[in-house]
């Protein structure tokens, strides 16, 4: 019984720092270390000249506040190529040998050759498409304006199917032989690709986030459950993973872990999908008020774009080394236009792409 | 389903990517990373040792920036910042201090971040605090910080044989003090 009771009263002790933004802290500790450093710098010149110098300079060369750059940094990834898309891009994805652009007004997927950059063709979809999910074999697309998901066959370019989704779908994810959907109602309905029906609607709890596959189960991003939802794709069964101080974001699957775009502490989480357990926090460069939005893995990298709440701030493209957990190169994707509306990315066919809004355009970008 | 799943704080466990018990855990992981895994845990341990919200995260940021200081001859840096953690927030005199410092900071319109307690899990709290010295610090490691006894064993210098005793008298003590004060609410 006593057991118990000091456990709950741990869990509300949990609770109680919640708040407490621990990059403002970080931040705010590497302040006081430099001002003790000058002090010390100071007080050392008087003493000895010579060695104060010597002493600043070696506390400078170690200063891991500061961030510790890998020993060979890759070449930073460069913009080979900018598609102009006038019309609003949303979402891009690649797959069965195209990259697939969304656009918001009008409503439509454009299909675009990798290889040349050159558009093959525009497919009409219902308003209005925030996320696609391209495999060998479909290209689907999310309306939540309209309620559905859409099937587009690539090998026809034609829309095949557009299937109800109840509960405000939110969210997309394709693999484990299903096509999956968050709703903001708070369940993940389940989509046989072989009949293109609703099959199953999995009850996950209030305001579920991202959405993906990884290890052959689902995983769902569950803010308000304060961590992450797996869903066992032969029962439908959901058992949530408790995470501290995650999960709300993005979610991408690859390079043997999942990734959480976390916008409550402002890391990129990486998780062993075998096991649940966080493997890394991999910090992001604060820059102004930028947030990890996006997160896609390919090319040998995980790539997170940034999301900021001011006009002209910066559209940003970290590259994260998923050998070291550190990011290894930022691209700066200019400013953002009106209302910060972030990118989104994916990776693909030697290249990474960005689409937004703001930039009114599809960006090819040369890893490093 | 395994109950590794339903695990929930366990900041060594839940980490499984740096083992606080790996000699080579310092010096394999940067700062930063160190700092953003193992801030709110700290800052929890603080507060439940302390009693303070005003103090607690001051009490956790001096622990950390003398880990910044001596980082590169840290070997277990979880279970050193913990041990300087418990050894602050028992002072009293430098309880009071850290206090004034944050209240220099209310009145500059910067309040506590860190939440006040609801009243039935604060007096928990205050009954651990009441306990004697190493039995509330081995408490505190154990279910703030979910602490395995060979992690406690090795923030604190003592031998694992004394911490199980340690952990057995002060559940032993707590359950007469909450029962006794009427506060263990059963259900």
């Amino acid at each position: 019984m006593i057991d118990e009771r000091l456990r709950r009263a741990a869990g509300a002790l949990e609770r109680s720092v919640e708040g407490v933004d621990v990059l403002e802290r970080l931040e705010a500790l590497g302040r006081r270390r430099r001002r003790q450093r000058t002090t010390t710098a100071v007080l050392a010149v008087a003493a000895v000249l010579g060695g104060a110098v010597l002493g600043v300079r070696t506390l400078r060369s170690t200063d891991p506040v500061a961030g510790t750059p890998p020993a060979a940094p890759p070449a930073p990834a460069r913009v080979v190529t900018t598609i102009p898309i006038t019309n609003r891009p949303i979402a891009v994805a690649t797959g069965d040998g195209a990259v697939w652009v969304a656009t918001g007004n009008p409503t439509w997927v454009y299909r675009i050759d990798p290889a040349t950059g050159q558009g093959i063709t525009s497919i009409a979809v219902p308003p209005v498409p925030t996320s696609l999910a391209a495999t060998q074999d479909a290209v689907w697309v999310l309306s939540p304006e309209d309620g559905s998901v859409s099937r587009i066959d690539p090998a026809t370019n034609q829309l095949v199917a557009t299937i109800p989704v109840e509960g405000k779908p939110s969210g997309l994810a394709v693999g484990a032989g299903a096509v999956w959907v968050a709703t903001q109602d708070g369940t993940v309905a389940r989509i046989d690709p072989a009949s293109d029906r609703v099959v199953a609607t999995i009850p996950v709890g209030q305001a579920p986030g991202g959405l993906t596959v990884a290890s052959g189960a689902v995983w769902v991003a569950l803010p308000e459950r304060g961590g992450l939802g797996r869903i066992e794709p032969a029962g439908n069964r959901l058992t949530v993973v408790r995470v501290p101080r995650c999960c709300d974001g993005a979610l991408a699957a690859g390079e043997q872990a999942l990734w959480v775009a976390n916008t409550l502490d402002g890391t990129l989480v990486r998780v062993d999908p075998a096991t649940g357990q966080v493997a890394a926090r991999v910090l992001l460069p604060r820059n102004t008020d930028q947030r990890p939005h996006q997160v896609v893995v390919g090319e040998g990298a995980v790539w997170v774009t940034s999301a900021g709440a001011g006009r002209g701030t910066a559209n940003l493209l970290w590259r994260v080394d998923p050998a070291s957990n550190q990011v290894t190169d930022t691209t700066d994707l200019g400013p953002t236009a009106a209302g910060g509306i972030p990118n989104d990315v994916a990776a693909g066919y030697g290249a990474v792409w960005a689409a937004g809004t703001d930039l009114d355009s599809l960006t090819r970008l040369q890893p490093g | 389903m395994s109950g590794e799943w339903q695990r929930t704080v366990g900041v060594p466990a839940v980490h499984a990517g740096v083992d606080p018990l790996d000699p080579a855990a310092g010096a394999a992981e940067g700062f930063e990373a160190f700092y953003v895994r193992e801030y709110h845990a700290v800052v929890r341990l603080a507060y439940a040792l302390s009693g303070s919200r005003l103090a607690a995260e001051d009490i956790a940021q001096d622990a950390f920036l003398r880990a910044f200081r001596d980082w590169d001859h840290i070997r277990q840096p979880s279970a050193w910042v913990r041990k300087v953690t418990v050894r602050r927030a028992g002072r009293t005199v430098q309880r009071r201090l850290l206090e004034a410092r944050a209240l220099t900071r209310l009145l500059n319109g910067r309040g506590p971040a860190v939440a006040e307690l609801p009243e039935q899990d604060a007096q928990v709290w205050r009954a651990v605090r009441a306990l004697p010295r190493r039995q509330s610090q081995v408490i505190a490691l154990r279910y703030v910080a979910d602490a395995s006894v060979a992690e406690i064993s090795q923030a604190l210098g003592l031998a694992e044989g004394t911490v199980k005793a340690q952990l057995h008298r002060g559940r032993q003590a707590l359950a007469v003090r909450l029962a006794t004060s009427g506060e263990d609410h059963r259900d």
